[in-house]
């Protein structure tokens, strides 16, 4: 097809269509048979499948548990988040940089290998228990994190850093002259706050607020790792003992039930923001008026460094701490002290050496096939204005509102029979990932390309440059940092990616979330340990680069 | 000329090498603790060069849902399956998924630790019994119905996990009834996933008493750590967990060198040295266990169990696990 080359027309088609092909293999196929197979029973369709789920005995319990976990953990992250990010920018803490790279630090760690640190710390056997016994003398264990308490207490660590940096941003936004307005109209700060602070800010907050809350009821690994010892059982790890038994037809209604749940949130979102649409917080850099602290100083900041270093450095020194004796409540005493587990891992374990291969591959791929399909259906929405491409782009962002469980699930209907089996491979988990992270790449690409004027590529047009020349020449160079961000946006998770990995592992496609996982649960927690320092390494490297690298697209000017 | 046959010679070498060596690997799924696992398939590797086993390590019952997932797949990968729930093999047996193969080596294995038909062939002795931290537990129990006492400072492996646990199970519900586990329950005794974690909890301190592996336990007390096997007096479960090869394996040849293998005098004196009782006659256990012979056994009902395996495991979690 040399014409192709030739008439733009038919490139951008043919283009288009490949991708509107590629989602529907990826995101189309498999939800819709998640949502047939759950209806299907015995060669028709009822809700048998719905009854037989809901009938087990104690699924109401995992739905309750569920949900009231979401919404707890979701309000602690708000009460946590928001007066974190009021003190960040609002106030004249010192070093403000650091505290708010610090804020940020739970963010990076990945929930399993927090949930390791955690139990190390607060199970019952943990450094806090055996100091309290050593102090007070008395064997009276005072935490366990292995309960719904500890499972809240976790998630909420892990949490509150949406709410925090939706808020700073909302914050540092807003219009100060408002608030000044109210003041020098003789309100009190309080009522400053009241009236005008929270209101504007509130957008922010039920924002964040709906993301802790689809992030927690999604969530495996913390329930996975505490909530069993404490016979408190949620929807994913549920799903997951479900896939085990295997009891398929029951894992599908429950994963449709659960994605039901997320796409209400999702909308409860929509209607709860689009009924508040404050223009106020206008993209003006206007520095705020500055709380001045004063005596209250120095305790506020002691309070952010315990802070800190209770949810921060304390899990990393944790994890590092057990990666490195012989025995977990080994003796702290130099001889208890080894390095063997590092060289375990890395140099004779075959089976972590493979995940970390793995997992660096299946995070390469991910990011680099979303992004590039990303990039293709937003060019074609934002650029080229093809009619139909918007509804293409809404198909690609629909698995925003797929749990990863779910995912995982779809996955095992679409591709372990049929003429393709997938199933055991790395393929399967290289679909689901570049499933999972495509809106996120979509977000990205979008973005990036609204940046780029239209008459730039115009220009080129009209000086004679075809269709493909001008994107090659014009487009592509200039998007290329907002592309590199979203690439290392869709990396970073899908590395430490423990989920869809969970369930979709086989003997040599191990991922460094899964492999943590196993090793932990089958109680080697020592080289569990090891490999999560590894996973830590990579992650706050990682994470560091996404602040850079995003801080640079934003001051990019467009 | 000369140059140009070597060449060709060392390209068909290079071309021919790498095949020979696929001809050799098969699939070992087991639930055999994975640094065990690991050091027993480079041990077998070490001694027959040429071959290669890729190593799928989860629970028992995982391992059965896979291997049942892959038969629905329509392409079962595993050849040798190896995992410690003795029953899951009768029905497989009656579903078709095993082949036939009587070792010369299973010669030295008494005649109850394997398949009379040769469907499987027992290849690694374990005992489940109560392990206590030493630290902690002054007066160590003596009686299963001990075990009880401990509470919430007691845990036991989940038979979701643990196919040698659903074996325990079984043969408790079966011979002592449910009401052992219900007692359990009121106690408040804890369920971890698998046998290592119930011995990793007892070491780390996070209960005082946890049903187990003995030669996890072992393992764990020769690096050091607190903890103590006690032989109940009511016996032990053990079980010979079995190796057999699934009937749809692409490679017979290497599946039975491995079966050879594992019950072989070396790969026994092997699982010696990763603290397992041999289930050959001729190969001496390893120090700080007692001789298999010695070793009081409770009768398990292999035939209900596997007859009943679904029904024990939710029953279980049903008591255990509300």
């Amino acid at each position: 097809m040399k014409s192709s080359s030739t008439s733009p027309f038919d490139a951008k088609y043919v283009v288009m269509a490949a991708a509107f092909l590629a989602i529907i293999v990826v995101v189309v196929y498999p939800t819709s048979l998640l949502l047939m197979q759950s209806l299907l029973f015995e060669g028709g369709f009822s809700l048998q499948n719905y009854m037989r789920a809901f009938l087990r005995e104690g699924i109401l319990d995992v739905l309750y548990n569920s949900l009231w976990l979401s919404l707890v953990v979701t309000l602690l992250s708000v009460a946590i988040g928001t007066p974190l990010a009021w003190l960040i920018s609002r106030t004249d803490i010192g070093m403000k940089n650091y505290l708010r790279t610090l804020f940020m630090m739970p963010f990076t760690i990945p929930p399993f290998v927090g949930a390791m640190a955690w139990i190390r710390l607060f199970g019952p056997a943990g450094l806090a228990n055996q100091l309290l016994s050593y102090l007070t003398g008395s064997e009276q264990e005072i935490f366990n994190v292995y309960s719904p308490g500890g499972v809240v207490a976790v998630m909420a660590i892990h949490s509150y850093p949406f709410i925090f940096i939706n808020v700073v941003g909302a914050l540092e936004r807003m219009d100060p002259t408002l608030e000044e307005s109210a003041r020098i109209a003789g309100a009190g700060v309080f009522k400053t706050m009241r009236t005008i602070t929270v209101p504007l800010v509130l957008p922010s907050i039920i924002a964040g607020g709906i993301l802790v809350f689809i992030a927690t009821i999604e969530n495996f690994g913390i329930p996975a790792m505490l909530g069993m010892r404490a016979r408190f059982l949620v929807l994913s790890t549920t799903i997951y003992r479900l896939l085990q038994v295997p009891d398929i037809p029951s894992a599908t209604a429950l994963s449709t039930l659960l994605m039901a749940i997320t796409i209400l949130a999702l909308f409860a979102q929509r209607w709860l923001l689009g009924r508040r649409r404050y223009t106020v917080i206008s993209g003006k850099a206007i520095r705020p008026r500055i709380a001045h602290l004063g005596s209250w100083k120095p305790l506020l900041t002691i309070i952010a460094w315990l802070f800190i270093f209770l949810v921060s450095i304390l899990p990393l020194f944790a994890v590092f701490l057990t990666a490195s004796t012989k025995y977990v409540g080994a003796p702290l005493v130099p001889e208890s002290f080894t390095p063997k587990y590092f060289h375990y891992i890395l140099f004779e374990f075959p089976v972590t050496q493979r995940a970390i291969m793995n997992s660096l591959f299946l995070a390469v791929s991910a990011a680099t096939i979303a992004v590039f399909l990303g990039s293709v259906i937003s060019y074609m929405k934002v650029k080229a204005k093809i009619r139909g491409s918007g509804i293409v782009d809404a198909v690609g962002t629909i698995p925003y509102a797929i749990p990863g469980i779910v995912v995982a699930v779809a996955m095992i209907l679409a591709w372990s029979v049929g003429p393709i089996v997938l199933y055991g491979t790395i393929w399967i988990i290289l679909m689901a990932y570049v499933m999972r992270y495509l809106p996120s790449a979509l977000r990205s690409t979008n973005a990036t390309l609204h940046q780029i004027d239209d008459s730039l590529e115009e220009a080129a047009r009209t000086s004679g440059a075809s269709w493909l020349n001008a994107f090659k020449d014009i487009v592509l160079p200039l998007s290329r940092p907002g592309m590199f961000a979203g690439w290392i946006l869709v990396f970073m998770p899908a590395f430490r990616e423990l989920t869809i990995s969970a369930l979709l592992w086989s003997s040599g496609t191990e991922t460094v979330g899964a492999a943590t996982f196993e090793l932990q649960d089958a109680g080697y927690k020592e080289i569990a340990a090891a490999l999560a320092c590894i996973v830590l390494a990579v992650t706050v490297v990682g994470d560091n680069l996404v602040w850079k690298v995003r801080g640079q697209v934003e001051s990019t000017p467009s | 000329m000369v140059i140009v046959i070597v060449a060709a010679c060392a390209v068909g070498y290079y071309i021919l090498q790498p095949r020979r060596e696929v001809k050799g690997v098969i699939n070992l799924y087991t639930s055999i603790p994975m640094a065990t696992a690991t050091a027993v398939v480079k041990d077998f590797e070490a001694s027959y060069p040429g071959t290669k086993v890729e190593l799928f390590r989860t629970g028992s019952s995982e391992v059965l849902a896979k291997i049942w997932a892959e038969k629905q797949a329509g392409a079962i990968k595993a050849d040798v399956i190896w995992i410690a729930d003795a029953s899951a093999y009768y029905n497989m047996i009656e579903q078709g998924l095993l082949m036939k193969y009587k070792s010369s080596e299973a010669e030295n294995v008494p005649g109850a630790m394997k398949d009379p038909d040769g469907y499987w062939t027992g290849a690694r002795l374990i005992n489940m019994i109560i392990a206590y931290n030493t630290k902690l537990v002054k007066t160590p129990p003596n009686s299963w119905y001990d075990f009880q006492k401990f509470g919430k400072r007691a845990c036991t492996p989940n038979p979701l996990g643990s196919g040698a646990m659903l074996v325990t199970a079984g043969t408790i519900a079966n011979a002592w009834g449910w009401d052992f586990f219900r007692d359990l329950r009121k106690a408040g005794v804890l369920v971890v996933s698998g046998n290592s974690e119930a011995a990793a909890a007892v070491v780390a301190g996070e209960v005082d008493v946890g049903m187990t592996l003995d030669y996890i336990a072992l393992g764990e007390k020769k690096k050091g750590a607190p903890i103590e096997i006690v032989w109940p007096k009511e016996g032990v479960f053990s079980i010979a967990s079995p190796v057999a090869i699934l009937s749809t394996t692409k490679n017979p040849d290497t599946a039975k060198t491995f079966v050879d293998y594992a019950v072989s005098k070396r790969g026994q004196e092997f699982m010696v040295k990763e603290n397992l009782m041999p289930v050959r006659i001729d190969v001496t256990g390893p120090t700080g266990l007692p001789n298999s012979k010695d070793v009081k056994a409770i009768t398990i009902p292999y035939r209900w169990i596997a007859d009943n395996s679904e029904n024990i495991v939710s029953e279980f979690e049903k008591i255990m696990l509300r």
